[in-house]
């Protein structure tokens, strides 16, 4: 029963009057800071509005959306990028119906943020310039929201039907998405429906994302044995985690990124030889940058897993060790499962930060969003658009940083057995 | 009794020489792996005919500095220009640190009054700011609004602060006199001037992180239980004093580990100074990896020298908390 539905005190109820002198106008000076505050708000909202619906040139943003979006891929393999669009609806809405039916806010949030990657494929065709009959192109974004919500609601019913065997899968499907992704945008072969597209032709949104992802599924594992590492009981382990997690929780990314893109390949070897296989190995530059974004986050990582390994009460081990259980047993049976689900918050924060840091790729000359936002404002009939094209870029990371940040926020935790 | 003492755990079920075994392992394994990249690294610039070492610091360094706090001129040594990077930095991360600090108090204390506007315009701000990438923001900042202010003719005059295009001109002790800036024709006369590019990065980091540090110190106000408060309105002391004696001191214990991380943060993102065009440590680090190659001891120095700062600050930040810290019986 909810007892703070019941109404307060005649006296007490809020009439308008009555919330303005309580929130604005205690006293002569909150009077005085309020209508200061006004003013302040005022000079800055009438200018900002006035110029973003006058003055400014949006058309920078509306004919470079495809740029944006997926830089310099190819229009004929757009189509791959969207499967993966999909193939993500399909597993959340499976993930949906199983762990988090009930929680609406979660799935209005997941929504909203598919609502705008299905309205990108509409914009995408808005260029009349470009009528290349890419697959991706052509359908409305209309119909895409329409596949989008099909596949949702498809893997809502399978999640609702499913027998408890088949939901094992879910974990292993998520563990799968990425490589798939990654198949899928790469490609395999040279020629064919999945032909290679080099790394150098990913960028805008695409490339952020893609280095996103790596850099977390990279840096989780990493930052978990690193984790482990400095809480071992051998004393080099321990020393060694402890220097590797301190130096790179010291220096900037910048310098890590600089050492991947400038360092990291002198450290390969110049030919490698297996029998009568030889070949010169080479780390492309998305794969450098990767490399470094996670071995920065993965000491990052490291910190957070360690707060959540440090909460868990010594009898916890104690009960594994009477059991019987070997070291490995305990910890990815015991310990991990319960100090992953209490930093989760603190993960996805992390995970946030991390997609907020991959816009230094840019400095290190990849074309992500912010740096396709610079080539963007090359184009000699987009001189002077900084503006636009910055706080276009800026609102694309605040609304995906906004959204991770408001689900975590709101994320319960299917509870573990000792718990329920 | 001497029965027992004679069984002794053979040595392939002794726990202890599994950890001397797996030590030697894993020292075996990270010496191999460190001789193996090192060989490759050493052989590739080799290669490339890349020698190791330091002796290219003394030699003239021949491109210019537009900021410089340092004597630095385009004949000055690679080591100078290096020099003026450093202290560029330090001015950046130091005078950066107090701003923001100052500003972050302002956000945080705004974020907790009752005022309705003012509350609801900090965390506005906040939200803003904690959810854009700083690179993003600072690009923005300087090529879209520092970039656009007036011309200097035009100098907006903020109390005796002038701004435009060209720079900020700010009231400075001079001879031992306050000088108050003014516009002569072009440029600005007396004062202390900061080039748009300092001005940038200057008020950029301090900008983005004032909203963290105001989270900071929000969530560290608001630790703190109301029957504090209460407690010492009920002592009959006032407003201000409660807060001075009763919930700052409480506050800062909560305060001061995250706060930590901002001071080191901000430090470390000065290095982004290179997307605003300022000649900070790693933007000069760079310019000198390009002119020189001398990647890999470059990027050690820099690597160093950040890590020495980090490691300096948090041990004075430790021993601050230690202070501040709950003394219990």
């Amino acid at each position: 029963m909810n007892t703070s539905a019941a109404l307060p005190p005649l006296t007490e109820r809020i009439s308008i009057l009555r919330w303005l002198r309580q929130n604005l106008f205690r006293s002569v000076a909150d009077g005085a800071v309020t209508v200061l505050g006004i003013v302040l708000l005022l000079s800055l909202v009438i200018p900002i509005v006035t110029w973003a619906l006058t003055e400014a040139r949006w058309q920078v943003v509306i004919e470079n959306i495809r740029l944006f979006a997926i830089g310099q891929y190819p229009i004929e393999y757009v189509w791959r990028v969207w499967v993966c669009v999909l193939l993500l609806a399909l597993i959340c809405g499976v993930s949906w119906g199983l762990w988090l039916f009930r929680q609406r806010a979660v799935g209005a949030a997941i929504l909203t943020a598919f609502l705008l990657l299905g309205l990108l494929p509409g914009a995408l065709s808005i260029p009349a310039t470009e009528k290349v009959a890419g697959f991706g192109l052509m359908l409305p974004s209309l119909a895409w929201l329409v596949a989008m919500s099909t596949l949702g609601a498809l893997g809502y019913a399978i999640a609702a039907r499913a027998p408890a065997r088949a939901r094992k899968l879910v974990g292993p499907a998520w563990i799968l998405y990425l490589p798939v992704c990654f198949v899928l945008v790469a490609g395999l072969g040279p020629d064919g429906l999945l032909a290679t597209v080099g790394s150098n032709l990913w960028g805008g949104l695409l490339l952020t994302l893609l280095i996103t992802a790596v850099g977390i599924v990279a840096s989780f594992p990493l930052g978990v044995l690193l984790a482990l590492g400095r809480r071992s009981k051998l004393p080099v382990v321990k020393a060694f985690c402890i220097g590797y997690i301190e130096l790179i929780r010291g220096v900037p990314l910048i310098t890590i990124l600089f050492m991947a893109q400038l360092i990291l390949p002198l450290f390969l070897p110049d030919r490698v030889t297996f029998g009568p296989i030889s070949f010169r190995p080479e780390i492309d530059r998305v794969i450098r940058a990767m490399a470094g974004v996670s071995l920065f986050s993965a000491a990052y990582m490291a910190e957070n897993v360690r707060g959540g390994l440090q909460n868990i009460p010594r009898g916890q081990f104690e009960a594994a060790d009477a059991l019987g259980l070997t070291a490995t047993q305990k910890m990815t049976l015991i310990v991990l499962p319960q100090a992953l689900r209490m930093v989760v918050p603190i993960l996805v924060g992390q995970f946030i930060g991390l997609f907020k840091d991959t816009s230094l790729v840019t400095i290190v000359s990849l074309l992500d969003l912010l740096g396709i936002g610079n080539t963007v404002l090359a184009q000699p009939k987009f001189i002077g658009t900084q503006r636009e094209v910055y706080l276009f870029v800026a609102a694309i990371y605040w609304i995906f940083s906004y959204v991770m940040g408001a689900i975590s926020r709101r994320l319960e935790l299917p509870q573990s057995a000792s718990r329920r | 009794m001497s029965d027992t003492k004679k069984t002794r755990i053979p040595i392939w079920r002794d726990e202890r020489a599994y950890a001397v075994l797996a030590q030697v392992a894993f020292v075996v394994v990270v010496i191999a792996a460190g001789v193996f990249l090192f060989g490759n690294l050493l052989s590739a610039l080799r290669r490339q005919n890349i020698p190791i070492g330091f002796d290219f610091l003394p030699t003239r360094a021949g491109f210019d500095i537009s900021d410089s706090f340092l004597e630095y001129t385009a004949s000055s040594n690679y080591l100078q220009a290096f020099q003026v990077g450093l202290v560029n930095t330090l001015v950046v991360a130091s005078v950066g640190i107090v701003l923001a600090s100052v500003f972050g108090l302002i956000t945080g204390l705004a974020g907790l009054t009752h005022n309705f506007i003012i509350s609801r315009l900090a965390r506005v701000y906040t939200e803003i700011m904690r959810n854009v990438p700083l690179l993003v923001f600072l690009v923005f900042w300087y090529r879209g609004i520092v970039f656009n202010l007036p011309k200097i003719s035009e100098a907006l005059s903020i109390g005796p602060i002038l701004v435009s295009n060209r720079g900020v001109a700010i009231p400075w002790l001079l001879e031992g006199a306050l000088s108050l800036p003014v516009v002569r024709g072009r440029i600005f006369d007396g004062g202390f001037v900061l080039s748009p590019e300092l001005f940038a990065i200057l008020s950029g980091l301090v900008i983005y992180t004032a909203a963290f540090i105001g989270e900071v110190i929000r969530a560290g106000v608001q630790a703190i239980p109301r029957g504090q408060f209460e407690a010492a309105r009920a002592l009959g002391f006032t407003g201000m004093q409660s807060i001075r004696l009763i919930v700052l001191p409480q506050a800062l214990r909560v305060i001061i580990p995250p706060l930590t991380s901002q001071y080191l943060n901000l430090t470390k993102n000065s290095s982004l100074a290179a997307a605003v065009g300022y000649p900070d440590l790693w933007s000069i680090s760079t310019v000198i990896i390009n002119q020189t190659g001398r990647a890999v001891e470059m990027i050690a120095v820099v690597m160093g020298i950040y890590l020495t700062t980090s490691l300096l600050t948090s041990l004075f930040m430790n021993w601050y908390n230690n202070k501040v810290r709950l003394i219990e019986r």
